[in-house]
């Protein structure tokens, strides 16, 4: 059986789906990335083999997530693309009606907004990562609640606090404040679940036509407190898929399966066993201009297998002519 | 003969041709800084004040660069442009910043350069830096010299010269090609390719057709600017403005993307209004992107890439839909 993969290495997690070649998920994988995206990598494809049903064969494979490129060199990707295509693409999959998308992640949150099955328009956060999974999981963390009974602990709320939401370290502040003057956690949390949507609506989705329906994807949409505050916020029902916490993977899958029915050639996927693969990365400082780039290279079994991170091109793997180190023009006078 | 540093930064970026004729003219040697790379951005960050916009912490590192190598920095204090107009504050007080905070800098020129009340002419706007450097009888042939260079600004296009790729190169979809778009900004938010991470390079690359304001007739950019119910107070912002305004209305791009230099006082206020043309004209796709010096080529390719992504693919499904009416 052809099957398509997909695989989204993100922040704080790394999400692998696998569809079959009806487009449905028969395969999906949730784990957090904990700061070693090729160790999560490795860790989300080498059970494959024994999941997967007898004779599956990956004929394309997609990568997306922040750590796309990377994760796209290890699993041997036929196509790397962006988590905004990759989530819209999902959505529309999974709901072929949607006119909102909403994708609160580890660092970043996006909205999209879709008109006929296509993405029209979308936004990011800024330079600002306020208001995304990390924060929460970071608040989870001091208050000792695990950030799965993080939103059911929101419902438990009668009258939550107002948090300020603007900007994580005021929140922080301000919930520390909250607490020593004796509000119950139930009420912070959901006062802090509040303040994150006001934050999203506020500046990630300004401006833009939120129209129904809406779907809300991405690790964040598991926080039931999350989801109440943004349907009240909204006046609208939010549709969260069943497969809300690996839609970017989902996308990746149908991208690849997209690059396949558009160019039939052979997938680079490397197979299941790249968990027994040494992959190693170096990062070293270029001083060859005063550019000084940051530049990082991948190692497979001890030999380079990618480089990236250089302005001139140097440390790509094909070799490329590099430009010569531009110096201050210095011109005489007309005379 | 002297040596005339000229920082590669702020209203070079519009007025190089204006200026280095000029003092080649008066048989002066000129030097410009190289094109900003980290240690540029490095001097300018340790020479700055720190709440100050990326472009003049660039700038501050583009003299910082070049102080000890010239006799001296040319630094015009651009007041104004035109009548009834105003350049952005920073670049009005940037001599005073750096001779606050540069040290060991040479000797500055910094004339006054303010049209705001009345017509001065380009001669008598630099009568004074032709006598400090005593070339007053060169002064008049110079003077017209670099009038008639910087008249050609609007039809060089500074080329982008260097190959670059994406970061994720297998990225660029074929679909991107022929794609045109619009790069709105400041001249040195847009042609200043490490502050935008070789935009125009990478999009050049990838088969898209760049256009900015130098692609729209001066003319009919100053009719848009008079129509403006609220003209912003700043030239380059109203010129912003009524450029954005021509580009949603024509048939010339598919899409626009506005560089915006965080903690740009201008940038801040224009963004509402270009946000706000962008919601007339659904047909142009539009995107803001803001540069500061932390934001990362990642984030800024991320966005680019889906921004072209939706462009193709609603362009695609536009294609299918009219073939299926037929």
């Amino acid at each position: 059986m052809d099957v398509f993969l997909g695989i989204d290495v993100g922040s704080v997690s790394t999400n692998l789906a696998v569809l079959n070649d009806n487009l449905e998920v028969i395969y999906d994988k949730y784990l957090r990335t904990s700061g070693r995206p090729i160790d999560a990598v490795q860790r989300a494809i080498s059970p494959l083999a024994g999941v997967l049903p007898q004779g599956s064969g990956v004929v394309a494979a997609g990568a997306t997530g922040s750590a796309r490129r990377l994760a796209g060199e290890l699993v041997g990707a036929d196509i790397v693309k962006n988590e905004i295509t990759a989530h819209s693409v999902a959505a529309i999959h999974l709901a072929p009606d949607v006119h909102t998308v909403i994708e609160i992640g580890g660092q970043d949150s996006k909205i999209i907004i879709i008109r006929n099955q296509v993405a029209v328009d979308f936004a990011m956060n800024t330079i600002c990562a306020a208001g995304t999974g990390s924060f929460l999981d970071q608040q989870a963390n001091r208050l000792t609640v695990p950030i799965e009974e993080f939103g059911e602990l929101a419902l438990a709320s009668e009258s939550p606090v107002r948090i300020a939401g603007r900007c994580t370290v005021f929140a922080e502040s301000d919930m520390i404040h909250k607490q020593q003057m004796g509000h119950r956690v139930e009420d912070i949390v959901a006062g802090l679940c509040q303040a994150l949507v006001r934050n999203y609506l506020g500046n990630v989705a300004k401006g833009k036509e939120i129209l129904p329906p809406v779907v809300f994807q991405g690790g964040v949409a598991a926080n039931a407190g999350i989801r109440k505050a943004l349907a009240e916020e909204l006046r609208t029902d939010i549709i969260v898929p069943d497969k809300f916490g690996v839609m970017g993977a989902v996308g990746a899958a149908l991208l690849a399966h997209e690059w396949r029915s558009e160019t039939g050639a052979r997938s680079r996927f490397r197979g299941f066993a790249i968990g027994d693969v040494a992959y190693r990365t170096t990062s070293l400082q270029c001083n060859e201009c005063p550019n000084l780039c940051e530049v990082i290279e991948v190692l497979m079994n001890g030999s380079k297998i990618a480089g990236w991170g250089d302005r001139c091109g140097r440390y790509q793997t094909e070799k490329k002519e590099v430009p010569a180190c531009e110096e201050c023009v210095t011109t005489p006078s007309s005379s | 003969m002297a040596r005339i540093g000229i920082p590669r930064a702020l209203l070079y970026h519009r007025y190089h041709l204006l200026w280095e004729t000029f003092f080649r003219g008066l048989e002066e040697e000129v030097m410009v800084s190289p094109p900003t790379n980290k240690g540029i951005l490095e001097l300018g960050v340790q020479h700055s004040l720190t709440d100050i916009c990326l472009p003049v912490k660039l700038a501050c590192g583009h003299v910082a660069a070049i102080a000890s190598k010239v006799d001296y920095l040319f630094l015009p204090r651009v007041l104004s442009v035109e009548k009834d107009a105003y350049t952005c504050p920073k670049i009005v007080a940037f001599p005073d910043m750096v001779r606050l905070n540069i040290p060991g800098i040479p000797k500055i020129l910094d004339p006054v350069i303010d049209l705001r009340k009345k017509v001065v002419s380009h001669e008598r706007q630099l009568r004074e830096v032709a006598e400090t450097l005593g070339k007053s009888h060169l002064l008049k042939k110079a003077s017209r010299e670099a009038l008639r260079a910087q008249s050609n600004w609007f039809e060089a296009e500074p080329e982008a010269k260097k190959e670059a790729s994406f970061l994720f190169k297998e990225v660029g979809s074929a679909s991107w090609r022929g794609l045109r778009i619009a790069l709105l900004g400041h001249p040195y938010n847009l042609f200043d390719s490490f502050i935008n991470f070789n935009l125009r390079e990478k999009l050049a690359s990838m088969g898209i057709e760049i256009l900015t304001l130098k692609h729209l007739e001066p003319s009919s950019i100053e009719e848009e600017a008079a129509c403006l119910d609220y003209p912003p107070y700043w030239t380059a912002a109203k010129e912003l403005l009524a450029g954005a305004r021509l580009f949603f209305r024509s048939d010339l791009v598919d899409g626009i993307v506005y560089l915006i230099a965080f903690e740009c006082g201008p940038d801040a206020l224009l963004k509402v209004l270009i946000d706000s043309e962008s919601k007339k004209s659904p047909h142009v796709a539009y995107m803001s992107l803001v540069l500061d010096e932390h934001t990362g080529e990642a984030g800024v390719e991320t966005r680019v890439e889906a921004f072209l992504d939706a462009i193709a693919r609603r362009k695609r499904t536009s294609r299918v839909t009219v073939a299926g009416v037929r």
